[in-house]
């Protein structure tokens, strides 16, 4: 029959056997476009929030999901015992309150009463439990928890956290979004596959719940009217992938969506001049820098880190080519965290006396290397090579070496026997609003694999750190983690540059829209257009 | 002996094909252009009205002024200067890339439609192999083995290409080796592989001209999106491509970091591609105007 | 014929397995641990041993590919590292998206590509010639995300009549896409096929219906179009191929969840499973593609067939 149909075919002129190709790859290619028919029962327009974000939501299950923003999404179907306010102080959330036990090692959680969940179920603390433990066993981040060493659900309404020594920040780690609780009764017992799929079990607290996930494209989350916290006011949620800034703008410029994160200080100082969008800038809590190693290369000597760092611009840096928008940074840990201090950067760009403090150490002709991943981090290319600027000034040459991102994240693990790793920008942050998160890997202790990229060691910063990290008083835990970034601040393990910038933008009349410093959209459901 | 050779030069340049490709107006153009480019890529430090690396972030995105014409970039660097440096990067990443692809291609494609049978069946499942890896893959591959950098990303990006050559022109060989002249050659007694050297492949080069011309774009514009990838060439080489996909970010707020590279390439593409047309004209008699 | 389909279906399958057993090797070869990549941030010595021993990450390579290719047997793909699902189905939600797009982005191509090299290559050298060249060399020479940036500015920012992008029941989603990406396209057509057309415009044969008084409309698509397509196929072929899996920037510019796409995100995770699985599904769709291809080669010029 084929046979007979091309015979067919080729009898007749080139245009039309092309044509007929053409037909049949046609035929083909609708019925693939078939197999998407349309859902009925939308909620109109004005009722429904479309935001579009520049990370791929892989899962929407928050304990396997990646990419902050992604999580962020996430937790609106789940939602969190704590949430930080701005100053990172956490606020009861679906933990009503919390008790330590005398020797600091055990937290009971007393869980907020009446909380009913997108399946029906009133949330028990054996949801809790049950949620806490999965992510302590099976989650990417389970390393947040991992001081955990047992949870228990006595009652109806509590839950009780034991660790084998005190942890003073672990309320504050508990407000972290991807700690996400759900209902046991939504996951327990179902497949990994079945969980990730388009059609997801997967139910919790949260103010909306998921109708639809699109790997790729979007999830669609509709109002859940009992949410504990109060109704939420649209109808519907949906969160659309869109990688390409330019486009993310375009679409809110065109009424397609309606609010946008991952944009650049220049867009948004364009989109600042359109009176039907608003800009946001919540602060950051992830700070770029430029780790350092400490014990081999060119940059293992402190004199030559500390003069380099004089020779930074890093005021212009954030001026010029962030507008303004991120904000220089002084310490290990990102203002306003618990703990922080900037009263130890001395490093104001001075050009004259880095110069001399090389000639002092006696270095001469100094060349060094960085790696950096492009597009992860926003215009970091363009803040390298303006670093490179200012040392070519005092006769230093760093050369950047751009590299795929999966080669970079292997390169920056190395052990120190095998690293040739001079350099590397890199992205930190505080994860609970504690400068112990952001300071912490500097302990000699995690060196790469771990996480410790500099190679520091510093037995005076080791000994403060096991201090710190076990300490009971929270007032002298913050006088602790002063010191110890005094001391970072005096070693240079890296040279902290900026805080990100963390810009959204959207239509001039939504309001209510919270968003956390690490990029999390809080849960929605204050969120309303301004009649 | 110096009238001798001038004299050889002369009859050489009255060639009839060179009096060919010199009636082809818009060829002369397109090599006129080629020199320009590539005169301008040799004395570039000359031309330059600046160094391509002098940073002045007060400046960064200005439109473009009379000082520089063609505006500056996210670092304040003058777009023009790095214009013209980018030519010395870019002609060398789409002339060798193209290279590569057409050292390869050619040969293979051209033998395995001539000869047909087994060897044709291999070169044309490795051919499928090849087309089927992404060019990414591939590139990672060729970096993770020869580390990064430029050269290993024109590397890449002309071993990506190889599989496009072989079945252009075996598409073509396959077509022109039933022709009546070929035969005849034959008939002649011409051995195999001058038949297949002196008569099927020149008269199946002209779809490989064409592509060899376009892929150089192509061969640009790949290298920049391997560079923004982190396989590509190191910034801050100025490098027309990377400068086009950088410009990306601000094309709303300052297009002129993205146009002027951009004419760069669409100006050289133009040049090779007219340049390419009269090539083929001369060498072949049947595309002279009728 | 079936019988020469079947047996050119037979002859893929070594190729299918050569494809795999090299991306196998190949993206497990390359530095890079998507367990160290996923965990990112918290990726701890612990974490990252306890993951890979999840994944099966840590048995030598062969048995590792000897698992995969028993499961592909089974028509199982694996499980996507990244998100938990299946690979198969994470191929099969994204591959109608990028299958529409190459078939409507090859199609604008053609349309656009063949008639300005038809009516470049018959009246060569004339302002008709010059400016469908032109045309061809600016769709060349711009970069796609550039075209569909702007044509975005233009359809939906402006004049609001098309979606800004994402996906949808109606075909308007694809209208933008499909013409960036064909414009690229149109312009290698359309240089290819004036090339084509003029060299056989040249042969005696179409000197000899020229000379007979066949009409110039007949010549052209009777016996000139006929000889001049063969290239312009293999190119066509080609290209259509490449979409499938290289529409990466189009895909982004337009947030459309495509393949392309897919696989990048893919390859930065090192999310092995996934890599393998698109490069499989890939590596059959050109095949099938070239078969097509090479089917219509015979039946263009009989002279080629087998």
């Amino acid at each position: 029959m084929l046979g007979r149909m091309l015979k067919g075919v080729s009898g007749r002129s080139a245009g039309k056997t092309i044509a007929v190709l053409f037909a049949l790859i046609l035929i083909l290619s609708s019925l693939a476009v078939a197999g998407c028919a349309k859902k009925g029962g939308e909620p109109a327009r004005k009722d429904t929030l479309i935001i579009a974000l520049g990370t791929n939501i892989s899962t929407p299950d928050n304990h396997y999901a990646t990419g902050l923003p992604a999580i962020g999404a996430n937790s609106e179907i789940g939602d969190v015992l704590f949430r930080l306010d701005a100053n990172g102080n956490p606020i009861p959330w679906l933990a009503k309150s919390y008790e330590w036990s005398a020797d600091k090692k055990t937290l009971t959680l007393t869980i907020r009463d009446n909380v009913k969940m997108q399946d029906g179920k009133t949330m028990t603390s054996e949801d809790v439990r049950y949620s806490l433990d999965r992510f302590v066993k099976y989650s990417i981040g389970k390393a947040a928890l991992s001081m955990v060493t047992e949870i228990k659900a006595p009652d109806a309404t509590h839950v009780t956290l034991t660790m084998k020594a005190p942890f003073d920040p672990l309320v504050r780690t508990l407000a972290y979004t991807t700690i996400t609780i759900y209902s046991k009764a939504s996951i327990d017992g179902k497949s990994k596959e079945e969980i990730a799929s388009k059609n997801s079990p997967i139910a919790g607290p949260g103010p909306y719940k998921l109708v639809e996930f699109d790997p790729g494209d979007k999830m669609v989350l509709d109002a859940f009217p009992n949410y504990w916290a109060g109704k939420p006011q649209f109808k519907r949620v949906i969160f659309r992938m869109m990688p390409e800034m330019s486009s993310r703008i375009m679409a809110l410029e065109s009424g397609d969506v309606d609010l946008i994160d991952a944009i650049s200080p220049q867009e948004a100082d364009r989109l600042a001049k359109n009176s039907k969008l608003q800009v946001l800038n919540p602060p950051a809590a992830g700070i770029v820098r430029v780790y350092l190693n400490t014990q081999k290369g060119p940059l293992a000597d402190k004199k030559v880190r500390q003069a380099l760092y004089y020779a930074i611009d890093r005021e212009s840096i954030v001026k010029n080519i962030f507008l303004g928008k991120a904000e220089v940074a002084h310490s290990f840990a990102p203002s306003g965290t618990f703990g922080y201090t900037g009263d130890y950067d001395v490093y104001k760009y001075d050009p004259e006396k880095a110069k001399q403090m090389l000639k002092d150490a006696g270095v001469t002709n100094l060349k060094f290397t960085v790696l950096h991943s492009p597009g992860r981090y926003i215009l970091s290319q363009e803040v390298l090579e303006a670093m490179k600027a200012d040392f070519a000034k005092i006769g230093v040459d760093m050369t950047i070496q751009n590299m795929e991102w999966g080669a970079f994240s292997a390169a920056i693990k190395l052990p120190l026997k095998d690293t040739k790793m001079e350099a590397t920008l890199n992205w930190w942050r505080s994860v609970n609003g504690d400068a112990d998160n952001a300071i912490a890997d500097y302990a000699s202790k995690y060196w790469p694999p771990g996480n410790n990229t500099p190679f520091f060691k510093n037995d005076q910063y080791d000994k403060l750190f096991d201090q710190e990290q076990s300490e009971v008083d929270t007032a002298k835990r913050g006088a602790e983690l002063k010191e110890m970034q005094k001391i970072l601040m005096d070693e240079v393990p890296a040279w902290v540059l900026y805080r990100q910038p963390n810009l959204w933008a959207a239509r001039s009349d939504l309001q209510g829209v919270e968003i956390s410093a690490l990029s999390c959209l809080q849960p929605l459901y204050k969120a309303s257009l301004k009649k | 002996m110096a009238a001798r050779s001038e004299r050889r030069g002369a009859r050489w340049l009255r060639s009839p094909a060179v009096r060919r490709f010199r009636q082809h107006k818009a060829a002369l153009v397109g090599l006129g252009l080629i020199i320009f480019f590539t005169l301008m890529a040799i004395a570039a430090p000359l031309v330059a009205p600046y160094s391509p690396d002098d940073a002045n972030l007060a400046q960064s995105l200005a439109a473009p002024t009379r000082a520089h014409p063609f505006g500056m970039d996210a670092l304040g660097r003058d777009i023009l200067s790095r214009c013209i440096f980018g030519a010395r990067i870019s002609l060398t990443i789409g002339l060798v890339s193209v290279g590569i692809g057409t050292l390869i291609g050619l040969p293979a494609g051209a033998v395995s439609g001539f000869i047909g049978g087994w060897f044709d069946r291999i070169v044309m499942r490795v051919v499928d192999i090849l087309l089927a890896f992404p060019p990414i893959l591939l590139a990672i591959i060729v970096v993770s083995i020869f580390g990064p950098g430029l050269q290993n990303a024109m590397l890449a990006i002309g071993i990506a290409q190889v599989p496009i050559y072989a079945r252009l022109i075996r598409a073509s060989v396959l077509k022109v080796r039933e022709e009546l002249y070929v035969d005849a050659a034959r008939a002649a007694g011409a051995p195999e592989w001058m038949v297949l050297f002196k008569h099927v492949v020149p008269n199946s080069l002209a779809p490989v001209v064409v592509q060899g011309t376009l892929s150089l774009a192509s061969a640009i514009l790949s290298a920049a999106y391997l560079g923004f990838l982190g396989l590509g060439a190191q910034p801050p080489t100025p490098e027309w491509g990377s400068m086009l996909s950088k410009g990306r970010d601000f094309l709303r707020v300052a297009p002129h970091a993205s146009i002027f590279p951009g004419v760069f390439i669409m100006l050289t593409v133009l040049s090779f591609n007219l340049f390419g047309d009269g090539l083929r004209n001369a060498l072949d008699p049947k595309f002279t105007k009728r | 014929m079936l019988r020469f389909l079947f047996q050119r279906l037979v002859v893929t399958i070594p190729t299918l397995l050569v494809v795999t057993f090299m991306v196998f090797m190949i993206v497990h070869l390359i530095p890079g641990d998507p367990a160290q990549i996923l965990a990112g941030d918290f990726a701890t010595p612990q974490v990252v041993k306890e993951l890979r021993a999840e994944w099966g990450l840590d048995r030598p390579l062969l048995v590792q590919y000897g698992s995969y290719l028993k499961n592909l047997a089974q028509g199982n793909l694996g499980t996507s590292i990244a998100s938990r699902r299946p690979v198969t189905a994470e191929i099969a939600d994204r591959y109608h998206t990028t299958l529409s797009l190459a078939f409507w982005g090859t199609l604008f191509a053609v349309a656009l590509g063949l008639t300005a090299g038809v009516v470049a290559a018959r009246k060569p050298f004339t302002a008709w010639d010059y400016g469908s060249m032109t045309v061809a060399l600016v769709g060349i020479s711009t970069p796609v995300f550039w075209t569909g940036l702007i044509l975005i500015l233009i359809f939906s920012v402006k004049l609001g009549w098309l979606p800004a992008g994402g996906t949808g029941s109606s075909l308007k989603y694809l209208i933008l896409p499909a013409v960036s990406i064909g414009f690229f396209d149109a312009g290698v057509v359309a240089r290819q096929s004036r090339s084509s057309l003029m060299e056989v415009l040249g042969q005696d044969y179409v000197r000899t219906a020229r000379a007979k008084g066949l009409p110039e409309k007949r010549v052209i698509n009777k016996h000139a179009m006929k000889n001049a397509i063969i290239p312009v196929i293999t190119i066509i072929g080609m290209q259509f191929g490449r979409m499938l899996g290289g529409a990466v920037l189009t895909e982004s510019v337009f947030s459309l969840p495509g393949l392309g796409r897919f696989l990048i995100i893919a390859i930065s995770q090192r999310d092995y499973p996934v890599v393998q699985g698109v490069c499989l599904v890939l590596a059959l769709s050109f095949v099938i593609i070239n078969l097509f291809v090479d089917l219509t080669y015979g039946f263009l010029d009989p002279r080629i067939r087998q």
